[in-house]
């Protein structure tokens, strides 16, 4: 079913579109442009009017809020983190850029490439890098969508520095090649694999044998699929990823491939990262794989 | 009553008077470009805790010992990928609630006013007092103010308008006008825009225990027409929405000698006295 990967590259022709008005429209400091384009994001969403084919933007309304800030935002959205209720503030971002960091200095790993697959326009691919990503470590996105890739380029070109290159992946066929004389590789996906109902082997293994080194960090919505802990929250969340046709094996695969020693699984954490939709708490999985 | 702003006021002199030795590296990490810059400064700040000790000398108190102490990932914690804890505590309208530690909240201000400029297209000038480093000044110009806004750093540290300096020095498209500036001898003869401007003040008047009607005062008379949004810890000081959370901010500020009237004090008619929501005032940003 591609149904969920057809809804993104639509909608990725109208952010193209969003991104070369902010950049013909004159602007040409990078971060400005990205933090303008992400303003626009939050202020709108996208919609079908009638099935494939139809997608647009409309202006988000917040109906549900009862509350608001000067500037019309509600002050508070209610969601869930670890089984919990939780209030989040508008105005609030993911910071996954600081977490890979973090995460690599924690671990003392050394990598020379960073690969986010399926990462769209690249925005946390951005975030690694303003966050202080040194400048010889390679960060590569892996798009199935042209135009979310092209959006990548023309931001690139607005500052040469930037390390950052996208490259054609489709997690239904899956191949690395862009990935050549990589010695230690740190993959991440983030609401990505939540969209491929059934995620095969072929995926995960072509990952785990792309270089010497392999390190990978899923940030998904798949704490339903962790049988420990299943709270009211995270059966809702099974409820929702079940007719909504999201991911449903991402952990039992994983735990296949490290039963069978191609992979090993180096940690579990459920329902740590919150996200603005309260179904969407992110589990965080790392596994270790590589040809070395 | 004043020797306790005094005590708050040199202590962040104290400490930006270390900082400015961060910058070297933070500048060389960030490749000379000054909004990777401001958020390696942000990280390195939050790796760091100020360790302070206090005295007292001639029946006033004074800074014994201040000193920067490194921290960060490196201890273990159970049950955390990174190091740093997964989960944090705040109080949000009333409510003690947990925070996911990589939910960033710090940028909430900056893009909070950029999105309220792009709704007041009147606006010429932004001013922030006490404006410390100038990281919310940096976060609104690279957040997509408008262009032709002009941006103000008013603030009482030498080393932290230094600071600001060389943020702004290594982007020759960025620009913040910065002046000395200090809330208890208020003077903003330096804000040349006289039709509309936003003044702001996040975190700052709190260490002021009470503050004088001048700085509002000089404010209106700046311009022709002036708007001034407060992100300030007051929710205690507004009577209409008491919660019990309120009642410990309310015992936090008064040992530190904190601001207790920047609300208060305001007559029967004032719009103070029922705030538009209970939120104002009482949603507390923390930086993990």
């Amino acid at each position: 079913m591609e149904w969920w990967t057809d809804f993104y590259v639509e909608g990725s022709k109208h952010e193209l579109a969003k991104v070369r008005e902010i950049v013909e429209g004159g602007e040409t400091n990078l971060y400005r442009a990205i933090n303008l384009f992400q303003l626009w994001e939050l202020t709108h969403k996208r919609q079908y009017e009638d099935g494939p084919g139809t997608l647009f933007y409309v202006k988000q309304e917040f109906k549900y809020a009862d509350s608001f800030f000067p500037t019309g935002k509600p002050i508070l959205t209610s969601t869930f983190l670890g089984g919990k209720m939780l209030k989040l503030p508008s105005y609030s971002k993911k910071h996954l850029g600081r977490f890979i960091l973090d995460y690599l200095e924690h671990e003392g790993l050394a990598v020379d490439t960073i690969v986010e697959l399926s990462a769209g326009w690249g925005r946390f691919l951005f975030d690694l890098y303003f966050n202080g990503s040194p400048s010889d470590i390679a960060l590569i996105s892996g798009e199935v969508s042209s135009e979310a890739r092209q959006i990548t380029e023309v931001l690139c070109d607005l500052d040469p520095a930037i390390p950052i290159t996208a490259h054609d992946f489709d997690f239904y066929r899956p191949n690395l090649d862009f990935l050549k004389d990589t010695d230690s590789v740190l993959f991440f996906t983030h609401m990505a694999v939540m969209f491929i109902p059934e995620l095969q082997r072929e995926a995960i293994l072509k990952m785990a044998n792309s270089a010497k080194r392999v390190r990978c960090i899923h940030f998904e919505p798949v704490g339903f699929q962790v049988l420990a802990g299943q709270y009211m929250a995270a059966k809702m969340q099974g409820v929702v990823a079940g007719f909504k046709g999201f991911n449903q094996n991402l952990i039992t695969l994983l735990e296949e491939l490290h039963n069978e020693n191609l992979i090993t699984v180096r940690g579990l954490f459920k329902d740590i990262i919150v996200d603005v939709d309260r179904t969407h708490a992110i589990s965080v999985v790392i596994w270790e794989g590589g040809s070395g | 009553m004043a020797a306790r702003t005094d005590l708050w006021v040199d202590y962040y002199n104290k400490g930006f008077e270390r900082e400015p030795d961060l910058m070297d590296d933070v500048l060389k990490d960030a490749g000379g470009n000054a909004f990777r810059a401001m958020i390696i400064y942000s990280d390195k700040l939050g790796r760091y805790e100020r360790h302070v000790e206090y005295g007292e000398r001639d029946g006033q108190v004074v800074i014994e010992r201040y000193e920067l102490i490194e921290r960060g990932p490196g201890k273990k914690v159970p049950n955390s990928p990174t190091g740093l804890p997964v989960f944090g505590e705040a109080s949000i309208i009333g409510e003690i609630t947990r925070i996911s530690t990589y939910m960033e909240l710090s940028c909430q201000i900056p893009l909070f006013l950029v999105d309220y400029l792009m709704e007041h297209e009147s606006i010429e000038a932004v001013v922030e007092l006490s404006s410390g480093a100038g990281e919310k000044l940096i976060g609104l110009y690279y957040l997509g103010s408008p262009r032709d806004i002009r941006l103000y750093g008013a603030e009482s540290s030498h080393f932290a308008r230094q600071i600001n300096r060389r943020f702004v020095e290594a982007d020759k498209g960025f620009d913040v006008s910065i002046h000395p500036f200090d809330l208890r001898q208020p003077d903003l003869s330096f804000v040349e825009e006289n039709g509309h401007v936003l003044y702001f003040t996040s975190w700052s008047i709190m260490f002021v225990q009470n503050i004088g009607p001048d700085v509002f005062r000089s404010m209106v008379a700046s311009a022709d027409r002036v708007t001034g949004i407060h992100f300030e810890l007051c929710g205690f000081q507004i009577a209409a929405v008491d919660f019990p959370v309120s009642r410990i901010q309310e015992s936090e500020v008064n040992s530190k000698g904190w601001n207790i009237n920047l609300c208060q004090r305001r007559s029967e008619s004032s719009p103070l006295r029922r705030p538009d929501c209970p939120a104002v005032g009482e949603v507390k940003l923390c930086r993990l």
